[in-house]
Formats: C-alpha cells, structure tokens, sequence
C-alpha cells in the first residue's frame, strides 16, 4: 500500500470511531467543547504517531509472551509525556481535561493500533497509519463538539457565534446528547457506505 | 473528605454511575451487550477486578509512588498493577475453578483494556479518598457498570426481534439506548450530593 | 545452524531482560522530562496563586494607594507588589476545616490593613472546590470572591469561574449586624437583589456548593475570631 492509502485508510475508510467503534469513551467526555477536543485529539494524535514508531521499531525483538505489556509500557510513556507537555505550558487547559488525559493510556485506539499494525509493519508505515488514525478520531471529536458546543453555547472554540437570543440547550452540554450525536454520525456514514458499497 | 462510604457506594451505582455519567468502560459494554448471560459473566468480573485493583492501586499509590515522589509515573504503574492482577487471577481460576474459568475466563483479558478499571483509579487518587472509602467507591462503580451493561443486553435482545434501520443496527442503537438511560440516570442526580 | 542463532531470542532469560530495558529507558525518559518542568509548573502554581490573591484586592488598593491597576496585573511586577501589599498569617484559633488556617492580609503603606483573604474549601458536584475569599476588615462585607481550583463539568459546574459569577460576590455583605447574611439562588435571567446569587443555569449542585463554602466559611471566620453572631 502506498503511504497515501495507509493514510486515508486509518483517516477514513477503517476510521477508528465510526467504523470500529473505538475510543468512544474519550469521544464522548471531552467533546462538548470544541477546544477540549482539540487538544485531546491532537494528544491521541501525538501518541499514536510516537507509540506506533517505537512499537515497530523494536517489533522484531519483543518476545511474543511480553508483547501486550511492552505496548501498555510504551502507550502509557507518551502519555505521561503529553501529560506533563500539557501541565507545564497549558495549565488550565490540563484542569479541564483532568483525568481524561491520563485515559488517553486506555484509548482502545491506540492499543487496537498497536496491535493491527505496528506490530506487523515498518515504522515510517506504522507512523503514518498512526498520523491517520489520530486524525481520523480528531475529526469525529470536532464534529461533534462543533454541534453540541454551537446549540449548547451558542459559540465555536470558545467565539460567540449565536447571540443571546439563543436559548442554550442544556442537554448538548450534558452527558446524554453525545451518545445520540454519535450514534446519528455512524448511521448517515453507515448509509453512506452502504450505498456506496452496493451501488 | 468525610463522605459515607456506604453513600458513596449508592451514589457511584446511580448519581454518578461510572458509565453512564463518566463514559467509562464502553468498548467492552458496547461488544458484549449481545447476551445477557455474557453480560452478567463479564459484570460480575469487572466488578471483583474493580475492587480489588482499586484497593492494590490505592496502597501502591499512598505506599509507593508519594514516599518514592514518582507520582508523575502513577499511570504506568497503575496499569502495570491492573494488567499483572488480571493475569494472577487468570492464572488462579484456571487452576483452582476450572468451570468459572469456562464460564469467565475469555472476559479477563478484557479487563485489561476496560478503561472503566483505570479512570475509577484515577478518580479515585484525584477525590482523595481513603482506603474505605475507595473499597466502597470501586464495588459500588463495577456494580453501576453491571447494571449498566445487564441493562443494555436485556434491551438489545428485546429489540433483536424488532425492526432496526440498517446503518444503525449494532453499534448505533445501542448508543441511542444508552444515551436514554444516561438521561434517565440524570434525574437521579442531586439525591446525593457526593464527590 | 539456525538453531543457536535464535536460541538467545526464544530463552526465558530474554523476556525478562528485554522488559527491564524497555522498562528503564522510558522510565529514565520521563523522569528527566519530569525534572526538567517540575520547578516551572511549582512557580507557576505559586504565581499563579499570589496573583489571585493580589486581583482580589485589586480595585480596594487601586483606590487608597498610588497604584497603576495594570500594574498589579503584570506578572514581573508580581513579586514586588505581593511583598509590598500582602502579608501571610496564621489563623491563632482553628474551629472548623472550611477555612485554611493560613491567610492573607492586605494593607497599604503606613500598615492600614485594607482586608483579609481566607483559602477556603467545601466540596462540589464532582471533587474539591478551592477559593479565595477576600473580606472588608470588620468581616462586614466581602470584598471579592474567586474559585481558583475545581473539577466541574466543563461548560457547566466549572462556570463557577466566569467572571460574571465571580463578580456577583464582590461587596456582597457577610456578617452584618451580628447576623451571617443568607443567600439564595435565582435564575441566570433574573435580576438579583443584596442576598440573590444568579446561578449557573444548569448546574444548581455546584451554584449552591458555592454559598455552602461561602456561609461555612463565614461562620467558622465568626468562630475563628470570636466574632458574636446570632
């Protein structure tokens, strides 16, 4: 596979959301704001590039018996690195994510990954596969943090975009709404995939 | 601070069930909701893992990592202690209940991965409980998550028979269900003003 | 023969030590990036710290000093100003846990002392919540009040540190006339008189959480101080 199609592929076409429905956990914690989003999705981002590198690189002398471990070990180093980056020059935006980071470590996407790829791949490959699916999840985060922060607060990325004749909708900043947003994104995909799958 | 354990147990079941609430441990909630009877396996497991890690993370964390002032490597340890206790106690089942193993063991090595065992850890050191207070938080999340799951499998057998749109069978309706239950839950909160 | 080559890769020995050396290399790694930034994130928690402590007097010291508002905001004249202004003090009688027994007091030059500020802590919907609460001398009025740490649901709970709210405290009464004054919430809508807080729509767990500290708090600094109340 060329470097694109690892790429789109991760990003998009096996994206870690919608179609293996991973990561949901985060996806639905951090993203009723749009900047919280980012910044989670730019450290899963961050770690999956860096944990895939390193797990492909040693990938042909870890022990078989010691595989998963060795892949939590390496997972769990770029986290706290994340971790630490964020509290050093982002304070309050560590406040807000608060245990969320430290969750990154748990992120089905990123042991899925290790296991579906970097095991088995080059490092530059298992680099790229990470950039996509760090990305891909990204997206989803920013999509549904634009809906749930626009009708929840009338802003976008902390700017006010709707004015205070909006009433707020209090059940986009609460728990429940990310469950039905999520779920509607995977059925206008799914159709989407459907028809382009059999049409 | 100085909450009632007992309190907090209820509290972790119902106003901030760990799944419901916190959105943890949903890989695993979401795949094995198909049965009720797997569910109830995989339930009751997390619930023995939950408790009894949260317990060994607690002394590791206030016996540890404070005195050695290595807190910044709580998350790798944390993990470390909930990957190697579930491998124990695979071990152990196997060897001493070979039919609970049948039975469960094929969910243990799931645990590892349920993100629910690693935030209720998390939270845990953040709240600043004690070590009653932790036993009790922890027993209380993995009974909520039982219920949760128990709940979302016994709906999605009711549902199997009924008519679902294509693009939203699986993963979809059960993300519209449990957001219904996560808003139902909702009106439970403010019975127990709990941290 | 093949045989012996691999024979390192598959003995028991080698599981073993690969982990340890996986295990050491990122544990080195992450304790040099540890060092490195923990003096930075310290002294920044503490500057963060003495800079709300010094906001909260900020208009108090703006007015019966000379000095510059902006400059009490700057953050290189931070360590002048907090040396100049407040002075830190232990609470002689401790009778409760709201109120930390270190505080803060601000004075202008000739030692008037323009206000007391009390660390004061309860708990929220969801963890801890730690403020800073500024009063006039006599207890009578509160000259400023600020959550500095909490763990509330973002766009919800964690409000509570949106200036607008902040401000609804600044010269709300506290203990007047031997009485603690009483508040209620009303909605964020609503126009709010002497003893109405507008809370955070919403989020009524965490709004009222904040009057619980504020009124343990005044109660335990009544107790502290041997003020009489009824």
């Amino acid at each position: 596979m060329t470097k694109k199609d690892i790429f789109l592929t991760s990003a998009l076409k096996e994206n870690s959301v919608w179609r293996q429905i991973l990561g949901i956990c985060s996806s639905l914690a951090v993203t009723n704001l749009m900047m919280n989003s980012l910044i989670m999705g730019l450290g899963v981002t961050f770690s999956l590039i860096f944990s895939n590198l390193t797990i492909s690189a040693i990938r042909n002398y870890t022990p078989r018996s010691v595989r998963m471990m060795v892949q939590t070990l390496i997972i769990g180093a770029y986290v706290i690195i994340v971790d630490i980056y964020l509290r050093a020059t982002l304070p309050d935006v560590s406040k807000q994510l608060g245990p969320y980071v430290g969750l990154i470590i748990t992120n089905c996407i990123l042991m899925g990954r290790a296991e579906a790829f970097a095991a088995k791949n080059a490092p530059v490959d298992s680099m790229i596969d990470g950039l996509g699916a760090g990305l891909g999840y990204t997206l989803v985060l920013l999509t549904l943090a634009s809906i749930r922060e626009l009708f929840g607060f009338g802003s976008l990325f902390g700017i006010q975009i709707l004015g205070s004749w909006w009433t707020k909708w209090s059940i986009m900043v609460m728990a429940p709404s990310a469950f039905f947003l999520l779920a509607a994104m995977i059925w206008l995909i799914n159709n989407k995939y459907y028809k382009l799958k059999t049409g | 601070m100085h909450i009632n354990p007992f309190i907090l147990f209820w509290a972790a079941i119902f106003t901030s069930n760990v799944l419901l609430t916190n959105f943890l441990g949903m890989c695993s909630y979401l795949s094995v909701s198909r049965e009720v009877e797997s569910a109830f396996g995989l339930g009751i497991a997390v619930v023995f893992v939950l408790t009894l890690t949260c317990a060994l993370n607690w002394l590791v964390y206030y016996f540890l990592l404070v005195p050695l002032g290595i807190i910044y490597l709580q998350y790798i340890i944390f993990i470390i202690v909930i990957a190697a206790t579930v491998q124990l106690l695979e071990l152990l089942i196997e060897r001493f209940a070979p039919a609970l193993y049948y039975t469960l063991g094929i969910f243990l090595p799931l645990i590892t991965v349920n993100c629910a065992i690693f935030g209720v850890a998390l939270f845990m050191i953040i709240r600043n409980y004690n070590f009653i207070q932790t036993i009790a938080y922890a027993a209380g999340s993995g009974f909520g998550w039982m219920m949760a799951i128990l709940m979302l499998a016994g709906i999605r057998t009711k549902i199997k028979e009924r008519f679902v749109p294509t693009g939203l069978q699986g993963a979809g309706i059960s993300l519209i269900v449990t957001g219904i239950m996560a808003l139902a839950f909702v009106g439970f909160s403010g019975i127990v003003n709990v941290q | 023969m093949s045989k012996e080559k691999t024979s390192f890769l598959d003995s028991s020995i080698y599981p073993v030590l690969f982990m340890l050396i996986v295990t050491v290399v990122f544990v080195g790694v992450l304790s040099i990036l540890y060092r490195s930034t923990e003096k930075g994130i310290e002294t920044n928690k503490k500057q963060t710290y003495q800079m709300q402590i010094l906001s909260l007097f900020a208009d108090t010291l703006a007015v019966t000093t000379n000095v510059n508002k902006e400059k009490l905001a700057n953050i290189t004249s931070l360590n002048d100003n907090y040396q100049r202004f407040i002075s830190e003090k232990n609470l002689a009688k401790v009778t409760g846990i709201a109120v930390n027994p270190k505080f803060y007091v601000a004075s202008a030059e000739k030692g008037k002392v323009l206000g007391f500020c009390f660390d004061v802590t309860g708990s929220g919907l969801w963890g801890t919540m730690h403020g800073l609460l500024a009063v006039t001398p006599d207890f009578k009025n509160i000259i400023n009040f600020v959550i500095y740490d909490q763990m509330e649901t973002p766009g919800l709970g964690a409000r509570v540190e949106e200036s607008w709210f902040k401000a609804q405290f600044a010269g709300k009464p506290l203990i007047v006339n031997n009485t603690i004054s009483n508040y209620t919430l009303i909605p964020e809508e609503a126009q709010p008189t002497e003893t109405q807080i507008k809370q955070i729509t919403g989020a009524t767990i965490t709004s009222s959480s904040v009057l619980k500290i504020i009124q343990a708090s005044a109660i335990e600094l009544s107790n502290d101080f041997g003020l009489k109340t009824k």
